[in-house]
């Protein structure tokens, strides 16, 4: 057998064979013992498979409960899905409220702030005054660490400042 | 069901909610998705709870179903993902049982009746039928879900690939190296099958 000619019978035993085909495929099996052989062995296969698996087993037969089950759970399914969405639609309307209360808070807020009678440009400055002061801060103790760095230098050679004193 | 119903009408008339659709769809299909499930697990207990379990995705997935698509293939993509899902997560669990102890065994597989058949041939068949069905459980993974949705589902090599995602040769390989694995561990069962008055291979279906 060549390799066309297996080929041919794989797909003939796999059922993808053209009409056009059928015709070679009949010819081969005229001429040849062991594509016959082949053949004969694929159709005991199958035919054993086919009997093994006659009945399904675990498979239990056609009911008309089990078909009402089947049924049913798809259509629970979906309802407890569908209950599942309206869930994020209140969420969202829940959101979108307090949105929006916490909007007219904050310019409730606004109107009543202490800074409405400062003009617009000390406004600012009011409002990062606590920035301003951190930042003083920080000033501060970098002037301290400074100070205490020129403090240690100025020690490390107090000896010979005395000496040439 | 003795006719194939039309999946993708069903289906269709399911997407647009039509009454009673589903319970038709469920109707027509109920066998065949026990079947293909049953095929595919090695948990029979587990049968019925993944089918309606396939129908349930179905339900929910209707309105993505492209109706370009054939419906059994959109159908066995669902019944794949779910019995993969499943055997993964029983593996994960698994412990030592008496459950795993009797699947080792023998699979929970019932032979058919045998009270209608001499003791003899009735012996004869359900040891057959089990050793098909320990070889076909010894198969990778993806060469016998191959090889059931070839054989019992009658999907060509192009769905077989779209359920389950894989290229046009690599399903040609697949199948055929499952076809040889079970050639190969089977051969005294068939050598059997052959000794047995069986219909004659004769004509090309």
């Amino acid at each position: 057998m060549t390799d066309a000619d297996r080929d041919l019978l794989r797909r003939f035993l796999d059922g993808e064979l053209s009409r056009d085909e059928r015709a070679a495929l009949e010819a081969l099996l005229a001429r040849d013992a062991a594509a016959r052989r082949y053949v004969d062995d694929h159709e005991r296969l199958w035919a054993a498979l086919g009997e093994a698996f006659a009945d399904a087993p675990g498979s239990s037969p056609a009911s008309a409960s089990w078909r009402q089950a089947a049924v049913q759970s798809a259509r629970d399914s979906e309802r407890g899905s569908r209950s599942l969405l309206v869930h994020p639609r209140w969420v969202a309307a829940l959101a979108a409220s307090l949105l929006v209360a916490l909007a007219l808070w904050i310019g409730w807020r606004g109107e009543r702030s202490p800074l409405r009678d400062i003009p617009a440009e000390d406004q600012n400055l009011v409002r990062y005054l606590h920035v301003l002061q951190g930042l003083d801060t920080l000033q501060r103790l970098g002037d301290e660490v400074d100070l205490r760095g020129e403090f240690e230098v100025w020690r490390a050679f107090e000896g010979e400042l005395e000496d040439e004193g | 069901m003795t006719e194939a119903p039309d999946g993708r009408a069903l289906m269709l008339a399911v997407a647009g909610d039509r009454a009673g659709a589903f319970e038709a769809l469920v109707d027509s299909y109920e066998t065949r998705v026990k079947a293909a499930v049953a095929r595919s697990i090695r948990d029979p207990s587990s049968v019925d709870d993944l089918a309606q379990e396939v129908f349930l995705r179905l339900f929910r997935a209707r309105h993505r179903y492209q109706p370009s698509a054939r419906f059994e293939t959109f159908l066995y993509r669902i019944i794949l993902n779910l019995c993969i899902n499943h055997t993964q997560s029983r593996q994960r669990r698994r412990t030592w049982s008496l459950d795993a102890a009797r699947d080792e065994q023998g699979t929970g597989y019932e032979p058919p009746d045998p009270a209608a058949e001499a003791p003899l041939e009735a012996m004869a068949r359900s040891e057959r039928a089990l050793a098909v069905r320990q070889a076909v459980e010894q198969l990778p993974d993806n060469q016998r879900q191959a090889l059931l949705l070839s054989r019992f589902e009658g999907l060509g090599y192009h769905e077989i690939g779209e359920v389950m995602g894989l290229s046009l040769p690599a399903v040609k390989s697949l199948l055929w190296r499952a076809r040889e694995a079970l050639r190969e561990r089977l051969r005294p069962v068939l050598g059997e099958l052959e000794r047995t008055p069986a219909e004659a291979p004769g004509e090309l279906p």
